[in-house]
């Protein structure tokens, strides 16, 4: 019987939780709660610890979504979860301010993990907010000398959400090449 | 949060401190992390304390709701050199918790006893 | 501007229409260089017809003996077959602004026509070349107007958007089509180009017409099948459905650079397949040259003890993909 996990992080709103639902076979084990600081952010709950889903693979196998708490205070949840995971998806809120520059404090707290396995940036929200486009990304991501794919989505569709799970395990798959 | 919601918590927070001379750090701390109240003997990091609270309780809420019990009231960590508790501050709207460093040399029961009843004269003060 | 003006003439139209036509001509006139006049008793060289109307299905049923004419056409349904380079369909009711499209295509096939008998004075190249030599510049705010000297459509090329719109006709779109293609300004002002960058495709599309994306395996002429390739940015949606190779290849060249030969052995691909995403890739500038000695260094062999875990590793990627409902056909890697 083998574990195996999947992070899933990024700032608050951005749509963790929601794209774990979308693709779990269990009911999601949350932990939100209520959000205080709403001048930050005006969802009504956060993540505190973490949220978990799960897919069953037969065999007594499992792959186990991990959900991180957004905010930056939680970062040490973001070591413990990091710990031992196949990769690393990160979900950007285009609607917020500084969308760019938020995902370099990810790219940066998840360093390791991103270069022992393989990230992708998920941006949500661009309905919401068309810019930053995904071109302002890339350019991002090409003042830090790296390339990791890009793409918008969804989370609340299970399809969408499934292609970037995809498009990760090609990242990971070609790692082993 | 109300205006003295701060004031209520320091002041049985301090009262708490001077009754167990053992407890090195206590934070009274929102269920999302952000302290309201700290008491600080030691060099804890206390907003790292009140994050970590949020997080431990809200794991052992989510384990409760997983099992057959109900509604999560306290963590206990027990470590090598002491203990951690980590409370739920009853019938408060805002959702407090209470955190409580301890060295060892004071018993886990005496310790539960005075954090309950620090927790108890909080929600009394301020409880809806 | 032109000294000669564009007759118009309308046949069978209704009074609105007449209306809507007369203003689109003023219209015209201010923002074309062109003069455009509606041709009351002279024949015009544009025919604005209503196929509804008697007079209209008429002169559209004569335009056999006047080939040098354009004509638009409305309110009936065309004959079939393949599209009639001297006929323009509108849509009803007419909107202004495809109206006012329709005019600049008929003026510019009408234009074209006259240039058929001689080369135009910029240099003539392949679409396909034309293509790759836009795309390696594709930051730069322009756009390209790629003529066909044959045909005489253009396809406008936006970037830094990388999208196309295509007025009039070519020869075909196979990517050997003779054409001449000039720099324009982008000029917010011009309607004509607004117009167009509201209807524009992504450019992709244009590509794979023009066998770049798709090519069938043969590596474009500007890549050294010898050198290594890296990645300096993850492909569109665009492009990753439009070439079925191009996932693998890029998740490769992320995390290192390689040739063709080291691509194909370790990705399972066949060398047509990476060739067709190399190309893809190459066209969007997307991809840069590592010297050959820095490429080996960072596609070091695996040890034989890592193989296995390798193996079981891509075996429960195509679990979880399963599991998640996606595709399988393709068997892991052998690296």
């Amino acid at each position: 019987m083998a574990e195996y996990k999947i992070i899933i992080t990024g700032p608050m709103g951005a749509g963790k939780t929601t794209a774990i639902e979308a693709v779990s076979e269990v009911p999601v084990v949350s932990t939100d709660v209520a959000n205080t600081a709403k001048k930050d952010h005006a969802k009504a709950t956060t993540t505190v610890a973490m949220d978990y889903g799960e897919l069953t693979l037969g065999g007594g196998d499992h792959l186990r979504l991990y959900g991180t708490p957004g905010q930056q205070r939680f970062e040490f949840m973001w070591k413990i979860l990091a710990k031992g995971a196949l990769g690393l998806i990160v979900l950007m809120d285009n609607a917020r301010p500084n969308a760019v520059r938020d995902l370099d404090i990810y790219l940066d707290n998840f360093a390791e993990l991103i270069a022992d396995t393989g990230v992708v940036i998920g941006i949500t929200r661009m309905d919401v907010s068309s810019q930053p486009s995904l071109e302002d990304y890339h350019r991002s991501l090409r003042r830090r000398g790296v390339v990791y794919p890009i793409m918008a989505l969804d989370v609340r569709k299970k399809q969408e959400v499934v292609i970037l799970l995809d498009t990760l395990f090609s990242i990971l798959e070609a790692a082993e090449a | 949060m109300q205006p003295n919601t701060n004031e209520v918590c320091q002041k049985y927070l301090d009262e708490l401190a001077a009754a167990t001379p053992e407890i090195t750090t206590a934070v009274v701390t929102t269920s999302d992390g952000f302290e309201v109240a700290v008491m600080q003997r030691g060099g804890v990091s206390h907003a790292k304390l009140a994050a970590m609270t949020s997080a431990m309780h809200a794991l052992g809420d989510a384990m409760v709701g997983e099992s057959t019990l109900t509604n999560c009231q306290n963590v206990i960590v027990e470590a090598e050199t002491g203990h951690i508790l980590m409370l739920a501050v009853p019938n408060v709207k805002e959702g407090l918790l209470l955190s409580v460093i301890a060295d060892h040399q004071v018993t886990i029961g005496r310790l539960l006893w005075a954090s309950k009843r620090c927790c108890r004269h909080i929600s009394d003060e301020l409880g809806r | 501007m032109s000294e000669t003006p564009l007759l118009v003439a309308a046949v069978g139209l209704s009074e609105p229409d007449a209306r809507l036509l007369t203003a689109t001509l003023s219209t015209l006139c201010i923002r074309t260089d062109a003069a455009w006049k509606l041709a009351r008793d002279a024949p015009g060289e544009i025919l604005v017809v209503d196929l509804s109307h008697p007079e209209g299905a008429a002169a559209f049923a004569q335009r056999g003996i006047s080939p040098d004419k354009v004509f638009i056409v409305l309110g009936g349904a065309l004959p079939g077959g393949a599209p009639d380079p001297q006929v323009l369909p509108l849509a009803t009711p007419i909107q202004a602004q495809d109206l006012y499209g329709a005019l600049e295509s008929a003026a510019a096939r009408l234009r074209a026509d006259d240039k058929a008998g001689s080369l135009p004075s910029q240099p003539v190249t392949t679409l396909a070349d034309a293509l790759y030599d836009m795309l390696q510049q594709a930051d730069r705010m322009r756009v390209m107007q790629i003529t066909d000297v044959e045909e005489g459509g253009t396809i406008f090329v936006f970037f830094p958007e990388r999208i196309f719109f295509l007025e009039g006709r070519l020869s075909s779109v196979h990517g050997t089509e003779r054409v001449c293609v000039v720099e324009a300004p982008r000029d917010d002002d011009d309607v004509a180009m607004t117009a167009r960058l509201a209807m524009a495709q992504p450019l992709m599309r244009l590509l794979v017409l023009a066998g770049l994306s798709n090519s069938k395996g043969t590596l474009l002429p500007q890549l050294d099948p010898a050198m290594a390739y890296r990645l300096n940015r993850w492909p569109t949606m665009e492009m990753l459905g439009a070439v079925p190779s191009l996932l693998k290849v890029s998740a490769y060249l992320i995390k290192r650079a390689g040739t063709v030969q080291e691509m194909t052995a370790r990705t399972g691909l066949l060398p047509e397949a990476v060739a067709d995403a190399l190309n893809a890739c190459a066209l969007n500038g997307y991809l840069e040259t590592v010297p050959r000695e820095r490429a080996v260094e960072q596609s070091p062999a695996q040890p034989p003890v890592k193989q296995a875990a390798t193996k079981a590793k891509l075996g429960l990627f195509q679990r979880i993909r399963a599991k998640l409902g996606l595709a399988t056909a393709e068997p892991a890697s052998d690296g």
